[in-house]
């Protein structure tokens, strides 16, 4: 148990440090082992107190990396928060680089407008695709199927097509 | 006015950029969107969170990240860790009881389904072979003779039908216009038999008479023919 327990952590690691580091957390070496050895000793702590009776181990292990990883994300996100501020303050002055031939704000309004107007599950699911999670991720977090998701999305996109070609815009593939 | 799915995407994106302040101030804590990935708490709970995540950038990382830990984490444990055999069979055991009912309710629609075929074609059956409902004449007993509306003498007349396969013996009766009963036979063996001189029935020329024949089967059924017309010269 000890052995594959060490084994399970030393492939995590590679994938939690990229997963911290996609939200912008540049967090040196150092910093990642110390989750990876926090991580460490908690399943342990688990497993030799418990051991025999976890029926889902798979479950248990997830709970404790999240567990870390939230904390590690909270901590950071509060030396962050200056920094985000004036970050805002700067994006907001700024002119976004874009090939829209739209003025942006005039865009966001149709778009948004349109958004509102299709059907409130098609709308979520649009929303979420747009954020950057992928149909397998946008299935799994309402716990539907992937094909479902497909047609959900899909679906939606005809729609919006159609909303926003009653404004004057012709949304290609 | 042309643009492409990226140029929506990156649209969208702006707009909850800028409002990033109002947004940011009811995201969910950390916590509950781990929950919302391993599916705890209420539906609605869930549902809440996933609506705002579809309005926060910040937020859809986050969760985009959790679901990306939760799958490599499955993945690994499924790889890396031997799973405990006897937590294994418990495991797919429980997965076999959890479909147990499902086919357990299948299975018991399907018998009630040919239960309730088998009774409804048995109930066909019996209707078919049923001789027909009371009082009314069968229409397999076949009056030959006297044909109707015959008009014939009383020394003429002989009362002749076709045989029905099970009967045991025949009946004959004879009625007057008002169907009231003239005369009855006693149980007839063939299949033909005429009124004797003896039963002194007081007809008359002209009158018009009805007869029918009732066969009795072996079981005790009885099974009546339709009323036949015929005249006395």
């Amino acid at each position: 148990m000890q052995d594959s327990v060490e084994r399970f952590i030393e492939s995590l690691s590679p994938y939690l440090s990229s997963q911290l580091c996609s939200l912008g957390y540049k967090g040196c070496a150092t910093e990642t082992e110390d989750l990876l050895q926090e991580i460490r000793i908690r399943v342990w702590k688990t497993f030799m107190n418990k051991g025999k009776n976890i029926r889902h181990p798979k479950a248990y292990i997830k709970k404790i990396v999240f567990s870390v990883f939230i904390n590690e994300i909270n901590r950071q996100k509060k030396e962050k928060r200056v920094l985000q501020l004036a970050e805002d303050d700067l994006n907001r002055n700024s002119e976004t680089n874009s090939d829209c031939p739209l003025p942006h704000g005039l865009l966001n309004d149709i778009l948004m407008t349109s958004l509102g107007m299709l059907r409130k599950t098609t709308r979520h699911v649009i929303k979420l695709h747009f954020e950057g999670l992928s149909l397998p991720e946008i299935a799994r977090l309402n716990g539907w199927s992937y094909k479902k998701a497909c047609n959900v999305y899909y679906r939606g996109i005809e729609e919006l097509k159609g909303k926003l070609l009653e404004k004057g815009i012709h949304l290609e593939n | 006015m042309k643009i492409n799915i990226a140029l929506v995407s990156e649209a969208y994106l702006d707009f909850w950029k800028r409002k990033r302040k109002e947004v940011s101030a009811i995201c969910p804590e950390s916590e509950l969107l781990a929950r919302c990935v391993t599916r705890e708490g209420s539906r609605k709970a869930r549902k809440r969170i996933i609506e705002h995540v579809a309005e926060c950038p910040d937020c859809a990382r986050k969760i985009k990240c959790m679901l990306g830990i939760s799958e490599e984490v499955d993945r690994l444990a499924d790889d890396v860790m031997a799973p405990k055999r006897e937590s294994a069979g418990l495991e797919s055991q429980k997965k076999r009881l959890a479909w147990a009912p499902v086919s357990r309710r299948t299975a018991a629609a399907i018998l009630a389904g040919l239960l309730g075929l088998i009774v409804v074609s048995y109930s066909v059956l019996k209707i078919m072979d049923r001789s027909g409902p009371r009082g009314r004449p069968n229409a397999r007993l076949v009056l030959l003779s006297p044909g109707a509306n015959a008009s014939i003498s009383l020394s003429d007349v002989r009362f002749a039908w076709a045989e029905l396969p099970g009967a045991e013996h025949y009946v004959v009766e004879v009625f007057d216009r008002s169907l009231e009963l003239l005369w009855q036979s006693g149980p007839q063996t063939g299949n033909m038999t005429s009124i004797p001189t003896a039963a002194g029935l007081d007809i008359t020329r002209g009158k018009k008479l009805f007869w029918r024949v009732t066969a009795v089967l072996a079981n005790g059924k009885e099974i009546r023919s339709r009323l036949a017309k015929f005249f006395l010269k």
